[in-house]
Order: structure tokens, then sequence, then C-alpha cells
């Protein structure tokens, strides 16, 4: 009985090909060390280059003109800045899942991505804070949210969700940091070693700060790498549970509804999730990494998108359940407008997007076809956006009272901004991709150990017993 | 006797043991129904079976969870998640009393009492008696559909070693769970959100859900435990098994304490009158103590209990723990459905002890007797033959 | 002849040679070495007798004093320096101030892990003997590397020579302070 072991699937998936602890870190290694890069890789930083420059002119006209320039106004004051905030937060918060929770699940096919995913969520709130700290209108004074003695002799106030976001955007980022900074150390020793070029060899030297792959180090550095994933994970469900705090605390139909913290969570990780699909297919074909992001590799993200599209859909079903079942004419009026009223279509556009079409990740097929997971992972980039778009302006363009309604239409500087960073944010993934490695090398060799280790087991499985308990004894 | 079989004459012995007591608790409940009137009866009732009804749906949706994520944790614990889930029938008959009862329970359901109120005549499209018992059947029969398909493949594998019925449980388990938490949320919203008809949450489903796993995850890892040092659980509970089940209860004492708060910020927050008279009525009157005590006790307390790898690697620590949890989930939800009923103070009547003895018995009694009528463990599941590989190669070469 | 060693230093080819060789080691009596290897290998430092719990406990610490301080911070500035009305909501809004404590309470606890993890290992570390034993970088690459250092009371230049060239390894040198 015990000689049979049944695989429902190979164990071999997260690294294909031929592999040795020298081939995986040359593979992975040379990205960086090397000069000799892929044409495209100019073509598309090139093209995000420009989008900078897009970016930075419309920051420039915003500063001189402030945020009239917008198509903000009253009844709709949060626009696009919302939306967009929002939106960026979500998709930083995959890198965070994949490299922390997975961790702790001891889920060894996120070893391969997440780096990537990581330097994701830190691009991602970046374009994230730029958001809210224009709409201020006055950026140059944003440090009064701080909770610094300022001359005005002011504090901020801790009543309001606005100052809970400043607290978990700047917590979350720098926590971020410190954990990809962390990931990185013995990257960056290994560089340091097989640099050829003397200030190659100063810069990787002086980043890993001495680092000696020594067993003590490693012994120090696993728990403390454990224990940051331990504080990231909750630390990534308040972050976006407090952004949805800014929604769900106000008095406002649409937004003050006691779903929103998990359903916004779990549309963050599902938007996060499309973003590093929509990233990581054209980048693994480009410097044919296919063997370390396998089609293992997709076909898990696609499930995990699946899961909590699912779950946000649930969100969805809540929302319109309890307005409905509250009788209160407020939150029923606002479900009829959704449904029909003029932004209708952005809201069936979002049903589908969102609810509709990624039900085809139920089938395998679809999960093992690469270019039509592409299309779908853009296709939840898209519906994520309209989702935001919809619980922002939907909710305030019809105000209590109809004397206040109004209507709300971007402007070429709202677009501007938005497309903006997302010309920033593929400019840094290309950097990154560039400068550091993209995988991280050392976790590469260690699952290139054990799944070795694992090859090994059922040739001497005949011989083993179940492990009995010594020191579990009640 | 071999060992193993001896391990099942515990079981049978559980089994007629709670026959016994929950008969008599029931008997002597009847005689409440005399003496306390029925009012009292039926909230006694309810509290008790929403009690035990919250700890099948979380046995039931950790079965299907492990046969979706299949991870190995749930693989030692899965003949009691599988026999908690096998008393769906006998809670149908349990539920009986509700229905009978749904008058003193639910003011929807008093016909004066939606005359008088405007607010609830709006709602009666959805808060009416025919339309409450034809949602309550729709969910039972479908949990009592998928739960019983589950564990006839589970057996049938373990009979014939059919390594495809693996893939098949998994092909039901994941639209299975989808299923589950939409028709769970419901039940609970009909159940028990309707106690107070005019409030409502939309969170309310998920907060339930939370709860329900964290009670399945006490209950399956106690009685785990408690058989830890008999065969055939004796060879598979090790600290690498018990770290696994200390995590995941942490995870849902987290995710319960994160649904909790933030039904309650939101709403503290806004401060609307329909809505917070809820936290307005369970912080008054000496409910406020109880307020307290859950966050300190179903929270703070196994949370840093749970932190510790001390705790997660001595099965008799982790064992008080989990009990510990079980006994809290029952405050819980005393204090979510009592002051529904309009108790100003907490008191607790005979009859809600009786109840919950009684339910619990013949709960006890069912799940037994599945426990019984299986092999202990999933023998022939090739994962659970993987896992002691794993583990026997992970230890071979440290 | 007259440098001082740092230790001698043993080449093998794989984890499991490593873990061999630092179990042998240990059973042979020496106290102070260390192990060096391109991934983190379970068990390696409990094989070199080397257990250490201060970066949970830093951890632990400066997530109470980050809780602490958060919910303190809140408490000065709403209820002592600043008292203001906000919606009739009462001065200590402690509901209110939980999401900046918890923001707090990782933000320090993460900083703890962080400068925890690199000050017990005494990093950065600008200079360390280790690096002058030949083939050392490959250690961050392929091989994997055993030293027993000659601070090691049972340490004797030709006899832990010889024990380690015993061990199978591919290459022992000795390494220069």
């Amino acid at each position: 009985m015990q000689g049979q072991i049944v695989r429902t699937e190979p164990a071999t998936e997260l690294i294909e090909g031929q592999h040795t602890y020298e081939t995986v870190t040359h593979k992975i290694g040379s990205v960086v060390l090397s000069y000799r890069h892929p044409r495209a890789w100019y073509v598309v930083t090139a093209i995000a280059a420009f989008f900078v420059f897009v970016l930075i002119t419309s920051i420039a006209w915003l500063l001189l003109r402030g945020v009239g320039i917008w198509g903000i106004n009253q009844p709709v004051g949060w626009g696009f800045a919302i939306i967009n905030f929002v939106w960026w937060i979500g998709i930083g918060h995959a890198g965070t899942l994949i490299s922390a929770i997975l961790l702790l699940l001891r889920q060894q096919w996120r070893t391969s991505i997440n780096r990537f995913a990581e330097a994701m969520t830190i691009f991602a709130v970046m374009c994230a804070g730029m958001f809210p700290l224009l709409h201020v209108g006055r950026p140059w004074v944003a440090y009064w949210l701080l909770p610094i003695p300022n001359w005005t002799g002011a504090w901020p106030q801790f009543r309001s969700p606005l100052i809970w976001d400043v607290f978990a955007v700047t917590t979350y980022f720098t926590v971020s940091l410190l954990f990809w900074f962390t990931g990185l150390i013995p990257d960056l020793a290994t560089l340091r070693d097989r640099a050829k070029n003397r200030l190659a060899q100063v810069i990787f030297g002086v980043l890993a700060m001495g680092w000696r792959n020594s067993a003590k180090h490693w012994h120090r550095y696993e728990s403390a790498y454990l224990l940051l994933a331990g504080l990231s994970t909750p630390l990534v469900v308040s972050v976006h549970s407090i952004v949805s705090l800014d929604f769900a605390v106000s008095l406002i139909p649409g937004w003050h509804t006691t779903i929103f913290p998990p359903y916004f969570v779990a549309g963050a990780i599902y938007s996060g999730f499309a973003m590093v699909l929509t990233l990581v297919i054209p980048i693994r074909a480009l410097y044919k990494m296919q063997d370390f992001l396998t089609m293992k590799h997709l076909d898990w993200m696609a499930k995990i998108m699946l899961a909590t599209g699912l779950i946000v859909f649930y969100g969805y079903i809540m929302e319109i359940f309890t307005a409905l079942y509250s009788a209160n004419q407020y939150e029923q009026y606002l479900i009829t407008n959704r449904f029909f009223g003029p932004y209708a279509p952005f809201f069936w556009a979002l049903l589908i997007c969102n609810g509709l079409i990624p039900q085809v990740l139920w089938s395998p097929k679809v999960r093992q076809n690469v270019v039509l997971l592409f299309i779908i992972s853009l296709i939840v980039n898209v519906g994520m956006w309209l989702e935001r778009f919809v619980i922002v302006v939907t909710s305030l363009h019809r105000d209590f009272l109809p004397s206040s309604w109004g209507m709300y239409v971007p402007t070429i500087w709202d677009w501007g901004l938005y497309l903006g960073t997302i010309g920033f944010f593929t400019f840094m993934m290309f950097l990154f991709v560039r400068f550091v490695p993209m995988i991280s090398i050392f976790e590469m060799r260690d699952l290139l150990h054990q799944t070795d280790r694992h090859h090994a087991a059922p040739a001497t499985g005949a011989a083993v017993t179940p492990a009995a308990s010594t020191e579990v004894t009640p | 006797m071999n060992p193993v079989q001896e391990t099942y004459q515990r079981f049978a012995r559980l089994s007629q043991t709670a026959l016994a007591v929950g008969i008599i608790a029931l008997l002597v409940s009847a005689a409440g129904f005399a003496l306390a009137g029925k009012t009292q009866f039926f909230r006694s009732y309810h509290y008790a079976y929403i009690v035990w009804m919250c700890l099948t749906l979380g046995t039931f949706g950790l079965t299907l969870l492990h046969h979706t994520v299949r991870g190995s944790w749930g693989l030692p614990i899965l003949r009691f998640l599988e026999a908690g889930a096998a008393t769906l029938p006998l809670m149908l008959v349990l539920f009986l009393p509700v229905v009978a009862g749904m008058s003193e329970l639910y003011p929807w359901a008093r016909p004066e009492v939606v005359q008088a109120n405007e607010h609830l005549q709006h709602k009666t499209g959805y808060l009416n008696v025919p339309f409450f018992i034809v949602r309550s059947a729709v969910y039972f029969a479908i949990w009592i559909a998928l739960a019983t398909v589950l564990r006839r493949s589970s057996l049938k594998q373990d009979e014939t070693g059919d390594a495809t019925l693996l893939q098949q449980r998994m092909n039901i388990g994941a639209p299975g769970l989808v299923l589950f938490v939409l028709t769970v949320t419901f039940a609970m919203i009909d159940w028990v959100m309707s106690l107070e008809p005019l409030w409502q949450s939309s969170i309310y489903g998920a907060w339930f859900i939370v709860g329900q796993g964290l009670s399945a995850f006490a209950f399956s890892t106690t009685v785990l435990l408690i058989a830890a040092r008999h065969k055939p659980f004796a060879d598979v509970v090790n600290p690498k098994l018990t770290r696994d089940l200390g995590n995941l209860t942490f995870a849902f004492v987290i995710l319960w304490a994160y649904t909790s708060f933030s039904q309650f910020l939101i709403m503290w927050s806004a401060n609307l009158p329909e809505e917070i008279v809820y936290y307005v009525k369970r912080n008054q009157g000496g409910w406020q103590y109880i307020s307290a005590a859950l966050t300190v006790l179903q929270f703070f307390l196994p949370f840093l209990l749970l932190l510790s790898s001390r705790v997660k690697r001595y099965a008799g620590l982790l064992l008080k723990v989990m009990v510990f949890i079980l006994v809290m989930r029952a405050v819980d939800l005393f204090w979510i459905i009592q002051p529904a009923f309009g108790l100003e103070s907490p008191r607790v009547h005979w009859l809600d002890i009786t109840l919950l003895a009684g339910i619990g018995g013949l709960w006890l009694w069912w799940f037994a007797r599945h426990v019984c009528a299986a092999p202990l463990l999933p023998r022939h599941d090739p994962r659970l033959q993987e896992a002691w590989l794993y583990e026997h190669s992970a230890s071979s070469v440290a | 002849m007259n440098v001082p060693l740092h230790g001698i230093i043993a080449e093998f080819e794989s984890a499991e040679d490593l873990l061999h060789a630092a179990k042998r080691a240990r059973e042979a009596g020496y106290t102070q070495m260390d192990a060096y290897s391109p991934f983190p290998i379970h068990g390696l430092s409990e094989a070199i007798g080397f257990e250490d719990h201060k970066v949970p406990w830093t951890v632990f610490i400066t997530g109470v004093i980050g809780a602490i301080a958060g919910f303190s911070l809140q408490y000065y500035i709403s209820v002592v320096d600043y008292p203001l009305n906000v919606g009739g909501r009462p001065f200590l809004s402690w509901p209110s101030f939980i999401p900046v404590t918890f923001e707090t309470t990782v933000l320090f606890a993460s900083f703890g892990a962080f400068i925890g993890m690199l000050a017990f290992n005494g990093l950065p570390q600008p200079y360390h003997p280790i690096f002058n034993a030949p083939r050392f970088e490959r250690a961050s690459q392929d091989r994997f590397f055993l030293c027993i250092e000659a601070k090691d009371p049972l340490f004797d230049r030709t006899k832990t020579r010889q024990f380690l060239e015993s061990l199978g390894a591919r290459l022992v040198s000795e390494v220069e302070e």
C-alpha cells in the first residue's frame, strides 16, 4: 500500500528544464550583470518614459493652477484622484499577499514571483500616494497630516479615516520596503561575489553590508523574514480596510455599509493578481524565464483571481441585498440609480468585467492558455478600475436633495495624471527588471534543493512508516 | 482487542453517554416548557440550536474548504469534520421547533407587530412566514445533498482506493464552497439577524461564517487531541500538525476580531439611530461586561496564547486553549442572540443550559456514531501518505 | 607563517555533505565553528550548535512599544493637548484610535525585525576574515563551507585540518585573520 504513491500532478512543475545551483544563479543574475538587453526593453522603457513626462507636466500644471483643472465639482468632490488612489493601492496588495501570506502558508510556488510582486507593491504604492497628496490642493503643506506640532498649533484629527490612511499607507510603504530589502540582501551578496566590474562590486558590496551566508546569519535571517511576513499579512488587510473605511464610516448611501472592509481587501487582491499576470506574462517571454515562471504559477494565480473575484461578487450581492432589505429609500434609490441611472453603462461593464468574464477561469484549459490569461487579466484590471469609479461617482453625484445633483466628467488633466502614473509604474518596473534580480536567487536554489529531495523521496517510500509522535502527549 | 478497535469503543461509549444525557436534558426542558412558559422555552431553544448549528455548519464548511484547497492539515481531522456535517439531517429535524415557535421568536412573524410598524411593512416581501420556510428548506436541501455526496465519495475511496474520487471531490468542493457561503449568509440573516428586523449589516454573513470556522477548528482539534493518545491518531499527531491546526485557529481568531471590529467601528462612527441601537443594547445593563469579556477572552487571550510556538507544540496546552475558545463561542452567541429578545441584562435561564445540553447530547450522539461508521483516518487518501512521507524525508535530512 | 589564523575552512559539494560534516564536527567536540551555504539549510544552525531567539523577542517588545506609543500619541493629542468636539464623539474615541494604533504596532515591530536581525548578525560589517578564504565567493552561489575557528579550545592547525579532510571535503584551506 505504501509503496504506491499516486500523484495527481507532478511536483516538478515549479522549476522546469535541467538546472543546477550554478545555472539558476547565472540565468537570473546575468540579467542584472550583463549589458545586453532585449530590444523590447528599450522600446517599452522609452514609451514609459514619455508618459513619465506626461505625468510631470500634469503635476506641474496642477501645482500652477490648482485642482480646478480636474473634473471634480460639487457634489462630486472625489473624482479620479480617489478612484486611482484606491486602484493603485489595491494593485500593490497582491505583492504583499504573494510574498507574505503564501510564505506563511508554505506555498513554494511563490518563490519565483515574490521579488517581482514586491517590487510591484512598492511602485504601485508610490503611484497611489501621489493622488491624495495632490488632491489636498496644497501638497507643499501635506506634512500637516503628520502628528508634528506645527506652527499653527493644530494637531491631526484622529477620528477621521483620512488620517488613518496617512498612517496606513506610510506604514505599508515602509514595511514593504523593509521586507523587500531584507529579501534582497543574500542576492546582493551573490551579485557582489559574481560581479567582475569594480563599480558593481563596490555598489553591491555596500548594499550587501557584509552578508556572508553564515548559518548564524541565516538562522536570524529566516526568523526575521518570517516575522516580517507575519506582520505584513495583517498589515495588508488593514491597509485596504482603512481605505474602505474612508467610504464606510461616512453616511453616504452606497458607501456606508459594513461589508466594505473585507470586500475591498478581496478586490485589492483580485486586481493585484490581475496586474501581476499582466506584467509577468510578457516579461517571462521577453527574458525567457519560462523555466522559473511556469504554467503552474500562472495556473495558481488564475485560481486566486477566480477565488477573490467571487468574494468581490459576494460583496456586490450583499451590498444590493442589504440596500433592498433595509427598506431605506436612499439606499434603494442608489441601487436603482446604479442599475439604470446615467452611469449605468459603467456599472453593467463592471459586472461583466469583474463578475462574468473571469468565470471562464473555472476551466483548466483557459488557465493553461497564456494569451487568454493575459486578456482576462487586462479585463479584470479595467473592471476593478470601473468598480472604484462606480463607488465614488454614483454615490456622490446624486446628493440627498435633487437640487444638489450633478454629473462628473474627467478632464484631459485627470487622464494625463492617470496615464502618467501607469507610465511611471511601467518605467519603474522595467528599471527594476534591469537592475535588480527579478527572481529571488537564493530562494530558487533552496527550491531546487527541496525539489531534488522530493524526487528522491518516492524511491525510499517503501521503507517509510508514519512518523510517531514523541513530544505530543496530552 | 487491537488498539484501533479500542478507539472505536471509546467513540461508541461517547455516543451512548451523549444520547442518554441528551434525552434526559430534553425531558427536563420539556418540563420547562410548562414551568417557564413557551416564550422562554423557544428563546432558549433558539439560542441552543444556533450554537450547535454554527458548529455543524462550521464543520461542513471546513470539509468543503479541505476538499477545495487540499491542505494536509485537514486529513487527520477530516472524519470529524465529515461526521459533524453528517448531523445536518438531525439538525433539520431539530429545526422544526424553531419553525413552530416562529411567532414567539420573530417580531415580523406577528401580524399585530407588523401592522403597527410601517417600516416592517416594507420588509414583508422578504420577511414572511412561507418564504422563510421555503428558504430554510432550500438551504437544508443544498447542505444535506453536498455533505452526503462528499462523505460517500470519501468513504468509497477508503474502500476502493480509487484516486480519481479525490479529483471528483475537488470539483465539487470549489463550487460547493460558493454555494455554502451564499446559503449560510442568508440562513444567518433569516434565522438570527431578523430577530431584530429593523437592523441590518452587510458583513453579517461573513462574520458568522468566520465564527463557525473558528468553532469547527476548535472543536475538531479538541476531539483530535483528546484522541491523540490512541491509535490511529497517535501516528499522525505530531508537532507539525498541531502547529498547523494552532495557526489556522489563530487565523480564525484574528478574522473573527477583524469582522467584529469592522462592523462595530463602521456603525459606531456613523452613529445612525437604526444601526447603533444594536450596540447600545449590548453595552448597557451588564451586557457591557460581556462585550469586554468577548474582546479580551475571545480575541486577546487566544491571540497571545496561540502566538507562542510552545503552546502549539504541546498538545495538552493547545487542548486547553481550544476548549476555552469553544466555551467563548457559546458566550459570543449568547451576547448576539439574547439581547435581540429584549433581555436587558445578561441572565442565564436554566432552560438555556438544559437545552444546550439536550441538543448537544443528540448532536454528539449522532456525531460519534458517524465517526464509528467509517475508518478513523482517510487511510487511502494518497495525500495522507504523502504527508507522512514528507514528514519522514524532512526529518531524515534534519 | 606568523600570520594569525581565523580558522580552517573546508569546502563541500552539497548541503547534505555540509550538514553531515557539521554534525561530525560537533560530535568530535568542536564548539566554535560556522557554516556557510548559498541558501538556508534546515537544521544547519542546530548542527553547529547555534540557537537564538533574540529576533522574535525584539519584535514582540518593539511591537508592544509601538502599540503603546501609537495609542498614547492619539490620547495626548485628542484628550490632553487639543481636545476637539468632532460630531459629538467623546474625546477619548477609542474605537477610532485602533486603526492607527495597529499601524504603529506593525511599523515598530517591523523595524524591530529588520534592525534586530542586522544588529544581532553584526551587520553592516565592512571586513570579515572569512572572505580571505580561497573560493569563498562560491558560498553565495553553489558551494558549502564549514569553518572551524581558531578560538576553539580543540583547535590545532594540523589535527583540525586532518579532521576536516577526513570528512570528504573538496578543498581544505587555512583562513588568515
